[in-house]
């Protein structure tokens, strides 16, 4: 799935994620493979369970430890192998980097301490400025987010902030030590649109700016096509089709792709009367079908999705698939 | 007001407030004051008419919901329901009432008792409401419940935790119209459950309203989603209405600018679109405080806001057979 000629910043093989139980052993992300080139944002999708943030906590090594193993062939970073780093220079990486923006804003959060300490915190650790100069760059870094006031504003706890606020704050401290490649997990889900786009515009910007790249995780077809360079698709543990944006939306060759992209109302177009439902129930990881993970949703299966699982392959352009249908039917 | 022409509402909402009280934060919780969550609100809903229900978060839009449903003290207005003025109803007579109104919530995992069957949860509010009859009658109208709602009656013995997220919606959604009620009021009712299981509950939900005739109140972010499902669309902001319009005409020209923020912010599935399409941003959500500043909420964040906004607060008026409450659009 190569982006460009040169090397890409960020290059994963066939990562898997289990997560092992005293009775089971689950397979959350089964040989995941993808690149992002220096300066691009990759979106991933996929529905509730496909395995986003496992591929997201196991880039970060932030995995649960002793419930949850991590191998691949190749994590490669800036050059480092992401798997075999000594511990110690993983937590140089993290925050540094590479850095991660979560999901829920509030419970990534220490309540009992101020933002802006905690703001400062990776600043002092990583670039070794005195506590004084790296609080008073958190402020700068809260004003450079739009936070009004930060002077004061950096005093204040978590909870004496918006949802939006605190996702702000959070986008600074992620960018505090100028990383160069921020993973954010739905960074917007739980805040209104109009503040997700201030959200999203600001991290857009921001590692524009820095030329950082970006690895968006979300479920909104619209924040894809508006953010993401390219995107690629999850369905139970694996990218079902990568392309770029343009590519994916305007001809999407997955019938999953093409069912995501043809259920949502959307405001660009006029009213229908029914929605096209993708038929069915997206698998249980302990009890994934034969063959295909998608066929029995799957309005084009055949025999051969039954028995058979088809690997990503190239279909053009930056465009990869699988799927053993004709994919640009 | 009311942009609804004709036949007799089925719900009529009048200038409806409810305050919640505001606690210090010492040990000792003194009441420090109020917020008022819904401030004013009115509308009407008719038989067989979805209205939709958006805003920001913290708008005011459960509370109202709770309110109609007389599960929250109003502290001033008005409720009318199937011909009943609702507003102070005693307990046993709303109870009898509320058969006719039932609400689906957001989370389907919260709302169903996980040590009931799935039978049980739909008989229950039968036996509620005493429509029972005799054993096997109940037992009918689960099967019917259950088809009603696309699932088969095997799933009767189950239990609401061996159902994925989309089918416990299926199953509240059941155990709402047990009782056959005029009005359903959904709440977020598919913010938990995945895009492609989305489209299964909204096409359902549109299909019971044109079987049974249901009116159905409609909270929910999702813009296109409550675009879709719509008759008419409601915008609140901090506790208020500030536009209520046609579907169509809310869409296609929205009035307010808070709206117009709100449309203009929803990403479009569509990358070329996106590209050519820039969208104005608001500023920052301004701090919030407990007494609403005299003048229009929405003035701190409006681009368009004028001196007369700051100290006045503009009535919801009556526009070309829509409402709006902005300064920039006078009496008719
Ligand atoms: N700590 C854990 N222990 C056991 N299983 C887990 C754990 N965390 C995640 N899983 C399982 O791994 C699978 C992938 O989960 P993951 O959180 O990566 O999904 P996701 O794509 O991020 O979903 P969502 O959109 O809901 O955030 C799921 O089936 C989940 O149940
Ligand atoms: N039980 C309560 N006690 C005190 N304040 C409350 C209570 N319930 C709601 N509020 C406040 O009332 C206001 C309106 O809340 P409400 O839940 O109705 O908003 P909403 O529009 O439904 O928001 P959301 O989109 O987040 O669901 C908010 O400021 C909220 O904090
Ligand atoms: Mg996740
Ligand atoms: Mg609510």
């Amino acid at each position: 799935m190569a982006t460009a000629a040169d090397t890409p910043l960020l290059r994963v093989r066939d990562l898997t994620v289990e997560f092992v139980g005293r009775t089971s052993c689950l397979r959350a992300v089964d040989g995941v493979s993808f690149e992002v080139a220096e300066g691009e944002t990759l979106a991933v999708v996929g529905e509730s369970g496909s395995g986003k943030t496992a591929t997201a906590l196991a880039l970060m090594r932030l995995l649960p430890a002793g419930k949850a193993q991590a191998s691949a062939s190749e994590v490669t970073f800036e050059g480092c192998d992401l798997m075999r780093l000594p511990e110690s220079r993983m937590r140089e990486l993290r925050g540094n980097r590479i850095s991660m923006i979560f999901q829920d804003p509030m419970s990534a959060w220490n309540p009992a301490l101020t933002i802006g300490k905690q703001v400062a915190e990776p600043i002092q650790c990583h670039e070794l400025l005195s506590w004084p100069s790296a609080l008073s760059r958190a402020e700068e870094l809260l004003g450079s987010v739009r936070i009004p006031d930060p002077r004061s504003r950096s005093g204040q706890y978590p909870h004496q902030f918006s949802g939006g606020m605190r996702q702000r704050a959070m986008v600074a401290m992620a960018l505090a030590c100028r990383p160069r490649l921020v993973i954010a997990d739905e960074p917007t889900t739980a805040l209104d649109v109009t503040v997700q786009a201030q959200i999203l515009n600001l991290l857009k910007d921001l590692t524009r700016q820095s030329g950082a790249s970006l690895i968006l995780v979300t479920h909104d077809l619209g924040v894809v096509a508006r953010y993401a360079d390219r995107v690629a698709i999850m369905y139970a543990g694996r990218i079902v089709e990568s392309g770029s944006a343009r590519e994916v939306y305007r001809q999407p060759g997955h019938p999953y792709t093409r069912g995501l992209l043809a259920c949502v109302p959307r405001l660009d177009r006029p009213a229908t009367g029914a929605l096209t439902p993708i038929p069915g129930q997206p698998p249980s990881l302990n009890r994934l079908p034969s063959g295909c993970a998608f066929h029995p949703r799957c309005p084009h299966a055949m025999e051969r999705c039954r028995r058979e699982r088809p690997v990503l392959e190239h279909k053009g352009g930056q465009h990869w698939g699988a799927c053993f249908v004709d994919f640009h039917r | 007001m009311s942009t609804s022409t004709g036949e007799k509402p089925l719900l009529r909402v009048k200038d409806i407030s409810v305050a919640f009280p505001v606690t210090g934060r010492g040990i000792v919780r003194r009441r420090i004051g109020s917020v008022r969550a819904v401030d004013g609100v009115s509308f009407e809903l008719r038989q067989n008419e979805t209205l939709g229900l958006v805003g920001e978060t913290g708008s005011g839009k459960s509370t109202t919901a709770l309110a109609v449903l007389r599960m929250l003290d109003l502290s001033g207005g008005r409720i009318e329901f199937d011909g009943h003025d609702i507003t102070r109803l005693g307990r046993a007579r709303m109870r009898r009432l509320r058969r006719g109104m039932q609400m689906i919530f957001q989370d389907p995992f919260a709302s169903l008792n996980p040590r009931m069957r799935i039978g049980r949860i739909l008989e229950e509010p039968l036996v509620v409401h005493g429509l029972t009859g005799d054993g096997r009658g109940s037992a009918r109208r689960v099967d019917e419940l259950l088809e009603l709602v696309g699932l088969d009656s095997g799933t009767r013995d189950r239990f609401p935790h061996e159902f994925s997220g989309g089918q416990r919606q299926r199953i509240s959604i059941a155990r709402a119209l047990a009782v056959s009620p005029k009005l359903l009021i959904c709440d977020e009712p598919v913010s938990a459950l995945d895009v492609s299981i989305q489209a299964q509950i909204i096409n359902l939900l549109v299909d019971l309203k044109r079987r049974t005739g249901l009116a159905l109140l409609f909270i929910a972010h999702d813009l296109a989603l409550v675009r879709h499902i719509s008759d008419r669309v409601a915008v609140m902001y901090a506790g208020r209405i500030v536009e209520l319009a046609d579907r169509d005409a809310l869409y296609e020209r929205p009035l307010h600018p808070y709206t117009q923020a709100l449309l203009a912010a929803v990403p479009r599935p569509d990358p070329e679109v996106e590209t050519a399409r820039g969208i104005g941003l608001l500023p920052d959500e301004p701090p919030r405080s407990i007494d609403p500043a005299l003048g229009c909420p929405f003035s701190l964040r409006c681009p368009k806001a004028m001196d007369v906004c700051r100290c006045e607060t503009p009535p919801l008026r009556m526009r070309d057979a829509r409402a709006v409450a902005c300064h920039l659009y006078g009496p008719d």
